[in-house]
């Protein structure tokens, strides 16, 4: 089943093309990557399809069913595309505890027993459970990214974007957290779209990847070309 | 290794409430060692103590602590700025923000020559063309101000001030991991390039072990404030120490696809100090 499904997609700010003409799709349950260089576009990309960059022209299809350009999402859709952000140091809110932070979500939802999900969240990426009456600066950048994680899975969603999820991070806790993304993502069956500028951690977490270049798809990867290295380009 | 440039026994940096580096020793001669470990472990402390810039309240102490025959407990601010610059310069992390913003290029490197050597106008604009040619910068990127450089280009430009004065010892912490993949070997060869060129000595700080192995004749493992494994680079591959061999190995790639990486175990005490290769 095709989850994600992209064509001619194109975003402009004023004068300024940084999307054109990317077309792909995701399966369920698939891992697949952007890789590319800084300003091609990528995350512009994940922007559309978490709903936060609502200008764009072409065609987008979310579980089988057309986006309209310009709508905010809502509701199911709103719960089933989530996203982590780059910066764990900026992604969360720095006068926010854990708990009000982890909450929101549940209560714009309309969700119940509010305080046993958090719980949950949080002992599912490995935090400890009174963690929720810290703030964000009391956390180490490894806990942060977990706490953010926790936050996109709390809706359990079916896609999640991860947008540079362990570049901020040191090697040995990138290695954590990608093990931590790996296990999530066989216990809820979700579909990853990881956008990344490093080679290796694409070449260790995707099923497929593509190379993007002035806002264009230049390429497409197929897991023997990610073994083979083909995606380690100038 | 011919003569010793840094020679640091027993130093010990301590917070109110926490002690951030723990009874480290070492020494640097004409070489490249790395400093390696995870963010918190102490590595980014003893290179700001090598160059006089631990913050209040934060206080160094050490039963020996030498660069280039300077005495550095008893140094006065006269004498750190003799060191600094001409014996001992510093590569920061992130060129977005170590770099003045409000001053072009030309004028934070002109700077530096001013602040260390007495030279005309001239001679100092022949340095800085010179050393501009060294980190493969055209001479447009003077007028430039630190906004409009990229980052791999920041990143030259930092490596250019610290070069400017010709220092015996250079420290570069983590120069490379506000950079993308691409870059960081290509700044790494570059530093390494250098080092060779002058003669120069460097402390090389970072959390990426495979990239150190290519680049550094010694390795020095650190973890929370103390040195738990040291061996030549080379070795790195076959490390018995389990925190050395985590951080190796924990690196992905194509060949992990599938499986969990190693991860460390944070309960474990690792505080079994490793000196037989040293």
């Amino acid at each position: 089943m095709t989850i994600i499904d992209i064509r001619r997609l194109q975003v402009s700010f004023g004068e300024k093309t940084v999307v054109s003409e990317a077309s792909f799709s995701v399966e369920k349950g698939e891992t697949f990557s952007l890789i590319g260089a800084s300003g091609c576009g990528k995350s512009t990309l994940l922007r559309v399809l978490a709903g936060l960059q609502r200008e764009w022209q072409g065609e987008v299809a979310l579980f089988g069913s057309p986006i309209k350009a310009g709508t905010r999402f809502q509701g199911t859709l709103r719960r089933n595309v989530q996203m982590v952000f780059q910066d764990p140091y900026a992604s969360l809110h720095p006068n926010h505890t854990l708990y009000r932070t982890l909450a929101e979500p549940l209560k714009i939802h309309g969700e119940q027993e509010i305080e046993q999900k958090v719980t949950t969240a949080l002992e599912q990426v490995g935090l400890p459970v009174d963690a929720v009456r810290r703030f964000p600066h009391q956390l180490s950048g490894g806990q942060r990214q977990r706490v953010a994680i926790a936050r996109a899975l709390l809706l359990h969603p079916q896609i999640l974007l991860l947008d540079e999820p362990t570049s901020a991070l040191d090697m040995s806790v990138q290695a954590e957290i990608l093990n931590l993304l790996n296990r999530l993502k066989a216990q809820h069956g979700m579909s990853y779209l990881l956008v990344s500028h490093d080679a290796d951690v694409i070449a260790h977490m995707s099923d497929r990847a593509a190379y993007m270049a002035k806002g264009k798809i230049a390429r497409f990867f197929d897991r023997n070309a990610l073994v083979r290295g083909e995606h380690r380009m100038g | 290794m011919t003569e010793t440039r840094v020679q640091v026994s027993g130093l010990n940096i301590d917070y109110p409430g926490a002690r951030v580096v723990n009874n480290l020793s070492f020494t640097l001669g004409n070489e490249r060692l790395a400093l390696v470990g995870e963010s918190g472990s102490g590595k980014s402390m003893t290179a700001r103590a090598l160059m006089g810039l631990v913050r209040q309240p934060g206080k160094v102490s050490a039963t020996e602590l030498n660069v280039l025959g300077h005495d550095l407990p008893t140094l006065n601010s006269k004498g750190w700025r003799e060191l600094r610059g001409n014996g001992i310069a510093m590569v920061l992390q992130d060129p977005r923000y170590a770099l003045n913003p409000v001053k072009t290029v030309l004028s934070q490197l002109d700077e530096a020559l001013t602040l260390h050597q007495r030279l005309s106008r001239t001679q100092r604009l022949e340095k800085i063309h010179h050393v501009l040619h060294a980190v493969e910068l055209s001479p447009d990127v003077l007028q430039r101000y630190p906004g409009q450089l990229s980052g791999g280009m920041g990143q030259r430009v930092m490596i250019a001030i610290a070069l400017v004065n010709d220092p015996k010892v250079l420290i570069a912490d983590e120069p490379t991991s506000a950079l993308d993949a691409r870059l960081r070997n290509q700044i790494l060869e570059l530093l390494v390039s250098q080092c060779e060129q002058r003669q120069m000595a460097m402390l090389l700080i970072s959390h990426d072990l495979p990239l150190v192995a290519q680049h550094c004749h010694r390795v020095m493992v650190m973890y929370q404030g103390e040195c738990v494994d040291a061996m030549p680079a080379a070795q790195l591959p076959n490390a018995g120490h389990p925190y050395t061999r985590t951080l190796w190995t924990c690196r992905p790639g194509a060949d992990t696809w599938g499986q969990m990486l190693p991860t460390l175990d944070r309960s474990q005490s690792f505080s079994g100090v490793n000196h037989d290769n040293h």
